[in-house]
This record gives structure tokens, sequence and C-alpha cells, in this order.
């Protein structure tokens, strides 16, 4: 009897150690992913650090890939991976970054807001860990992160989340969420310091507009849309307007920043900036809770069964057929909103034109495919390749 | 095959073999685990659907258990921590000493002494969430002073569950309201009341349903109910943890900016130190430790299994036919049988019913032109009920492991907290259907 | 400043998860069992995992 419950024990520890030991390697192998990403010509590539030491050493000290033409204009940041579960923000900060030649004016890009948050996947989400784009050369692959900060980088959380400066409670985990963080805390926990070196840069480079990339479940009313500051108000109106009625097939709507809703870009960028901010919003039904099988497939096609019956109900805030919402199409509606929102602001304030060439355009990237638009490091020179 | 005849057979399998492996008597954690691995084999081996799939690689299945397993991990170090505070609380006899300082000063005021155990009861899970917190920490205590009261054994566990299900509900905070309105991006403004009206109603109704019939004792023989403490202890003395606690706890609050995140670990664990210090009995750490890792093995189990089972529900998309299937309820039928489906989700999901039923919900009822905050409020006073139903049944075992209760878990405890349960359920509900005239009542 | 307290807190968490962990080991190898003996093994996951700052 003895000899069996030891046998058990030793069976039961090794098999538990065993399959710890895969989820730990696996888990290693996302955390220490380098994306490589092969800038254009013109990129000065900066760190975060570089604007405020507070984040100097840790995981969220992101590159700052700066675009100046040297010709007096506009200032706009786009900033992509806020939500590292929002595929779509890194591919468009990537594909501006590999691409960009402004002409007039200066583009800052700021590919992974939320470094901590893309190093590990989202528990009991059953994400994959990286998704991949095909291109000529091979495959181009991302890390599928969470919507938050790892605990890795920033452990133990409140037992509630008292948002610095406005004393909003939000829920605990909110204190990793760098859409939550913003103005940010210079002595704060990461993603509080994040958020307020980030803010160091839009102040120390002038920026005029930001533009925060998101995706959003269909089920969720902000979708499909852009949520602007009071600020920005004519020109969000004239770029939704425009792109609905020239562009798009599903209507881009706009919406005002809720003034009590605090932490996120569009409310506090405004507010404690003089940059105008604007966030994007596109439908991924990966996020979903109603969503079917949970696979790469289903992040990169945006093609689910369950979500289209959820439609047939009237349960959601976006259209979705069989052709669902792949990636195409999303990372097109992000490029050409940031696009027409420098195109317009440029009419609206003359003196803060932006003018830029070598990114594709909407029908280009629903033709092509985001893939040729991707360089390949292993030819690149090694001075243009630059690591996420 | 389509996608819904596989999440449904992975739905089937799990509910087969959980069955089949209590059967086989095997405990309810490790029956749970059996059914996820279970549920991993079938998501493999059955068609997908119509729809290209991405392959999942043998390792990548191991991942996911794993990485479902880690879900609610800071939940459990909570529960942990917060009783191993408690326990050292015990093993010195500063609890004995604090039950017996209670009767002696308020025994001859019953309803009062009612009132203060409901306040002390609600104050730790309405400012950690966490109804098994409120158990774990004050619910020995507060049982033992029940006992002394002469409330019946039944339902003085019956009472020590609903209290800490309501603590749990009450504000500040509530987190299936909170988790439930960061994932519809809602601020959590607005649910103080709301939340309030009903959880403090819930406790009120509770504690005087349920000790109305009980007949207190003389003080003599309510004080030889209870253990003797050692000597050397003394009101400060055993004051000073709970007052470092609710220091620590204030100062997040009342400072937030200038106070370092301490967590609710760390809180119990410098509570637990404190003990140590002020107390005149010495204890050995470790077996205290290995006690309390014992006696919480299954709470900590299931939390770590149900983790593993929704990740792997998530990814075969059980979870998401699950949540599909309320969500497409007729709305006349969502309010008839959310009061049963919420606490049943709960029972098996725990807070990750939050996200599944709650942002769907929240998404479903703004649509309808419903006030979101009211009813948000309705489900997450409903949802910790489902605390004492199988298979997690977090709150109601946390309860019989610290009142050490005898009787039958379904037949003494549940049934005769059904009455008070049933009455917070109706409560939710008539608010919920009248949610927006409730809404324009409060403002 | 209050990034040190952080910090150190932050140190003191890895403290009390190898604490647990030492705890949840002891009771494993004293467990008489094979089903506890199991769970055991299964509560182990996520400290072991933490500590080794692998999740």
């Amino acid at each position: 009897m003895e000899k069996k419950l030891v046998r058990i024990k030793a069976a039961a520890l090794v098999i538990v150690l065993l399959a710890t030991g895969i989820a730990g390697y696996l888990f290693r192998e996302q955390r220490v992913y380098k994306e490589p990403v092969v800038v254009s010509e013109q990129a000065v590539v900066k760190k975060l650090s570089d604007y405020s030491d507070i984040v100097k050493g840790t995981v969220n000290d992101c590159n700052i890939y700066i675009y100046d033409s040297g010709v007096p204009g506009g200032t706009m940041m786009i900033m992509g991976s806020n939500h590292p579960e929002e595929p779509t923000g890194v591919m468009v900060c990537n594909m501006f970054a590999e691409n960009l030649k402004v002409t007039q004016g200066k583009i800052i890009i700021v590919t992974r807001v939320n470094t901590s948050g893309s190093l590990t996947t989202r528990n009991g989400e059953a994400y994959p860990r990286y998704f991949t784009q095909k291109t000529a050369w091979g495959e181009k692959k991302w890390r599928m992160g969470d919507r938050i900060g790892s605990p890795l980088d920033s452990w133990p959380d409140p037992e509630v989340y008292i948002h610095y400066p406005s004393g909003l409670n939000l829920a605990y985990m909110d204190i990793r969420n760098t859409n939550r963080n913003w103005p940010g805390k210079a002595d704060g926990l990461l993603t509080e310091r994040t958020c307020y070196a980030l803010m160091e840069v839009i102040k120390q480079e002038n920026v005029d507009m930001t533009l925060d990339l998101h995706e959003a479940e269909l089920e969720y009313p902000v979708e499909n849309m852009i949520v602007v500051h009071e600020k920005a108000s004519d020109v969000g109106a004239m770029v939704s307007m425009m792109l609905t009625s020239q562009t798009f097939d599903v209507p881009l709507s706009m919406d005002f920043s809720p003034k009590a809703l605090h932490g996120l870009t569009h409310r506090e960028v405004g507010d404690y900036s003089n940059a105008a901010s604007y966030l994007a919003e596109v439908a991924e039904p990966l996020l979903d809770r109603i969503r079917g099988i949970t696979d790469e497939e289903l992040l990169m096609s945006g093609k689910d069964r369950f979500v289209m019956k959820a439609g047939e109900h009237g349960l959601l805030y976006s259209p979705i057929d069989e052709s669902g919402w792949p990636i195409e199409k999303r990372v097109a509606r992000h490029v050409e909103t940031a696009r027409k929102i420098m195109e317009v602001n440029g009419m609206v304030h003359p003196d803060q034109v932006i003018a830029f060439e070598g990114i594709p355009s909407y029908e280009e990237i629903l033709a092509n495919g985001c893939g040729p638009y991707y360089h390949d490091p292993a030819t690149a020179s090694a001075d243009r390749i630059f690591y996420d | 095959m389509t996608m819904f005849q596989h999440s449904l057979i992975v739905l089937i399998a799990i509910a087969v073999i959980f069955a089949l492996a209590k059967k086989l008597k095997v405990s309810t954690e490790l029956s749970m685990f059996a059914a996820t691995i279970a549920a991993l084999i079938v998501h493999v081996i059955v068609p997908m659907g119509e729809d290209p799939r991405s392959p999942l690689p043998f390792m990548e299945a191991i991942r996911h258990i794993v990485e479902g397993g880690v879900t609610y991990f800071d939940i459990c170090l909570i529960f942990l921590t917060a009783t191993f505070f408690m326990a050292l609380y015990k093993e010195t006899g500063g609890a004995a000493y604090l039950v017996r300082l209670i009767v002696k000063k308020f025994h001859a005021h019953k309803n009062l002494c009612m009132l203060l155990l409901m306040v002390v009861m609600l104050v730790p899970g309405a400012v950690t969430g966490s109804g098994a917190t409120t158990v774990l920490t004050v619910g020995g205590l507060v049982g033992a002073v029940l006992m002394s009261m002469g409330v019946e054994e039944n339902k003085r566990i019956a009472l020590i569950f609903i209290l800490a299900a309501m603590s749990a509900a009450c504000p500040p905070i509530n987190l299936w309201a909170m988790i439930a309105a960061a994932g519809s991006n809602m601020p959590y403004v607005g649910f103080t009341i709301p939340l309030g009206f009903l959880s403090i109603a819930g406790a009120l109704f509770a504690t005087f349903y349920l000790t109305a019939k009980a007949k207190m004792p003389p003080l003599e023989e309510a004080l030889k109910m209870l253990p003797e403490a050692p000597q050397g202890w003394n009101g400060i003395r055993v004051a000073l943890p709970f007052i470092l606690m609710i220091l620590l706890i204030a100062g997040g609050r009342v400072i937030p900016f200038q106070f370092p995140i301490i967590g609710m670990p760390l809180i119990f664990m410098l509570s637990a130190v404190l003990v140590l210090l002020v107390s005149p009995k010495r204890v050995n750490i470790m077996e205290v430790a290995m006690t309390t890792v014992i006696n919480l093995r299954g709470l900590v189990g299931i939390m770590i299994v149900v983790g593993m089972l929704n990740q792997i529900m998530t990814l075969s998309g059980a979870r998401g036919l699950l949540s599909l299937a309320v969500v497409t309820l007729p709305i006349t039928v969502i309010f008839a049988t959310l009061w049963l489906i919420l606490p049943v989700a709960e029972g098996v999901l725990q807070y990750a019913v939050a996200p599944l039923f709650g942002v769907p919900l929240i998404m479903l009822f703004n649509m309808l032109g419903y006030d979101p905050i009211v009813s948000l409020s309705t489900w997450a006073v409903m949802l910790p009920l489902g605390d004492c139903l199988p298979p997690t049944a977090v709150v109601g075992k946390a309860a019989v492991m610290e009142l050490d209760f005898k009787g039958n878990y379904y037949k003494d405890f549940v049934k005769t907290a059904l009455v008070p349960m049933l009455f917070i359920l109706a409560l939710c509900t008539l608010v919920m259907i009248f949610n927006k005239q409730f809404a324009g009542l409060i403002g | 400043m209050l990034v040190t307290v952080n910090f150190i807190i932050t140190c003191l968490y890895y403290v009390i998860a190898l604490f647990f962990l030492i705890a949840i080991i002891r009771v494993f190898v004293k467990s008489k069992n094979p089903q506890d003996a199991i769970l055991y093994c299964l509560i182990m996951i996520p400290f072991v995992l933490r500590i080794l700052r692998l999740k």
C-alpha cells in the first residue's frame, strides 16, 4: 500500500512537472521573442527612456520611431498595441515604420505601447501565442499578448485601482492596462510610469495629434468608430463622414470621449497636453465572449459562426457575414483612418500639414494583403533593423 | 459537422466524464480535472466544423491546460494568506480571547449584537470583493459568537454564508460588477447605491430571519461553550493585528497616490507577523502554513482546476456556446431565469462568469435601452449566492471549514439558507425588471 | 522612493509564494491520500511558474 502511494505520488509529480516544464518553456519563448522591424531610411529610432528615465531598464522601454521631414508642419503620434490582444495596432505601426517617408511635418510611431502585455498571453482566453503574416520572403511573426501588462513586470495589483489623478475607482487589474493609466504617474507602478513617459514624448516632441489604434468585440457599442477628444471634434466628424461616404463599406462612426471615463488616451492626452487625441476601433471577432473555437485562424480571418449567430439575433454593433473581418480589412481601415485624420487636420489647421509617401492605400491593402508591405530582416542592412 | 455540434460534444464530454468520475468516488476537483482533459482530447479528435482551423500542436495543448491553472493565482494567494493570518490568530489564542470579549460586552443586547456582527461580516468582503476572504478572516469568530448567542448550527452556517455572499456584493468593491464594467468599458461609477441597497437589504433580512428564534443562554453558560484564551492576551494585543490590517487597507484608499500598492496577500501576511509579535504564545509557523494548505486544498484546488476547465472550454468554443445560449434567450425568459442561471454559473465558473455572461448581458441590456448600472448591480448581487453551489462551492466550503460544520451540506446548510437566498434573488429580479424606475428613484 | 518601496513589496510577494510552495511540497510529501497528493501537485503549478518568473 505504502509503495503504491509512493508510486502514485512520484508519477503525479513527474507528469505535473513535465507539463509545467513544457508550458514554462513556451511562456519563456514568448517572453524573449523579439519582433524585428526593418525601418525605412528616414527613421530615427529613440527609446522611451530618452524622454523619461523612469522606464529605463524595464521591458516597457519601447522604441520610438521618428520620421521627421525637416519641413515645418504638424506632428502626429500613432500608437499600436496599447492592448496587445488587438493585433491590428502593431501591424499598422510596423507597416508605417517600415515604409514611411514623410515629406512635410513629422510622424512618430510607437509600435508596442504596452510591451509587457505583449510578452504573455491572457489567462483563461486560450489565445495563440503568436500570429503571422505571409510575405514573399516567408512569415512575419508577432507576439499575441494579453489586454494588460504581465504580472511578472507589475506585481501585486491593489484590491481596487484608483486612477491618478481623477480618483476614479477601476477594477484591480486595470492598473496594468495602459489604456486606463493616462496621463500616468511618475512614481507609480510600471504601467503608470509607462503612460507618464509617453506623455513626455507627446510634450517634448510637440505632438499635435495622437491616434491610438484598437480593436473591439462586435458586442461592444464602441465599434468601427473613432472616439475623439472635444478638441478634435471638427476633424473627427469630417473624417468619419468622408471615410464612410467615400471609402469604407462598413461606416466609421464618431463619438466624443466621455468626460467621466478616465485613464484613456482619448480623454487624458487631450486634457493633459496640447495634442488632440483620437482612438480608432475596428471589429475583432476573437474578442467576443460568445466566440467559437479560439485559434490564430479566427484571429486573422475574423470569421466566427457563433458571432454570426449573435448577429442574426441583432446583438451586435457591427455587421458580420461569411467573409468575417479579415486582418487586411482591419489593417486597411486603420491605415486609411490615420491618413485621413492627417489630411483633414491639415485642411482645418494649415500650420499642421503632414505629407508622406510609401504607405499603401485602403484599396491596395485589400487587394494585395498586408504581406508585401513588410520587409525581410534577413536581407536588410543591420543598421535598419530594430527589435520590439 | 458544424462548430455548434463540435462545441456541444465537448460540453457533453465534460458533463459525462465529470459525472462518471464522481460516481467512481473521485474528488470534485480531480473529477473536474478529468473532465478538462477529456474536453481537450474531444476537441482535438472531433472535426471542428466547416471553416479552416489552425493546428493545435501537443505542446500548445499542454500550455493551454497549464495556463488556465494560473488564471486565479492571485485569488488563491488571497485565500491562503487570509487563512494563514486567521489560523495564527486562532492558534495563539487571540481569536478565543476576542470572542469572549464580544460575548461579555454584548450579551444583554441581542439585536444590537446581531447588527454589529452583520457589519463585522460585511466589511472584509466589501473592501476586498471576496466572500471567501470574509469567511476565512472573521467567519470563525462570528460563528463562535453566534453559537454562544444560542443560534443553532444550521442557521449559523447559513447566516455566515449569506452574509459573506452579501459582503462580496456590497460596495465599494464588487468584483463581478467591476470586471463586467471593465469588460464593457463602463466606468465603475454609480454602483454604490444599487449594490448597497440590494446587499444590505439581503444581509438584514438574512440576519433577522435566521436569528429571530435564537434563545440566548445566560452569560456564564455562553462563556462555558467557548474555549479559554491563554494568559497574556489583552484588548490592545488582540486588536492590534486588525488595526494594522484596517490601516493598510485604509491607507490605499485615503491617500492612494502617496501610499504604496501593498495588495491583500501582503496585508494579511503583515497582520500575521504582528500576531506573532504580540502573541504571548509561540507557535510553529511552518506547521500553521501546512495546516492552512491542508484546509484550503479543496478551495485552492478547485480554483486552479476551474481555470483550466475555463481555458479548454474557451479553446473549444464550449464557453462561447454557453454564453451565446444565454444572450439569445428572449428577454422575458432572461428576466424569468437569470435568478437561477447566474448562481448556477457562479458555482461552475466563479469570477469567470462576469466576463462570460456579464459583458454580453450588459451589451444586450444596453441595446434594449435598459439601465446598465442597475441591471449589472442586480446580477452582481445574485452571483455570489452561487458560491455555495457545486462544483466549486468556494464560500460554502470555506464556511464548512471555518465553522467545523458537521451537518449535511445540502439538507442542513443549503436548505436553511434557501429562504433568505430566494428573498435576495426575488428582490434583485424585481429591481432588474423595473430597472428604469429604480434608476429614476435613485437619480 | 515609492518606486523602491513597490519594488521591495514585489520581492516580498516572491517570498510569500515561495513560503507557501514549501508548505505545499511538505504537505504533498506527508500526504497519505493519493487523490490529495495529485491535487497538491496541481496546486504547485502556478507557484512554480511565478517563482521561476515564467508566468
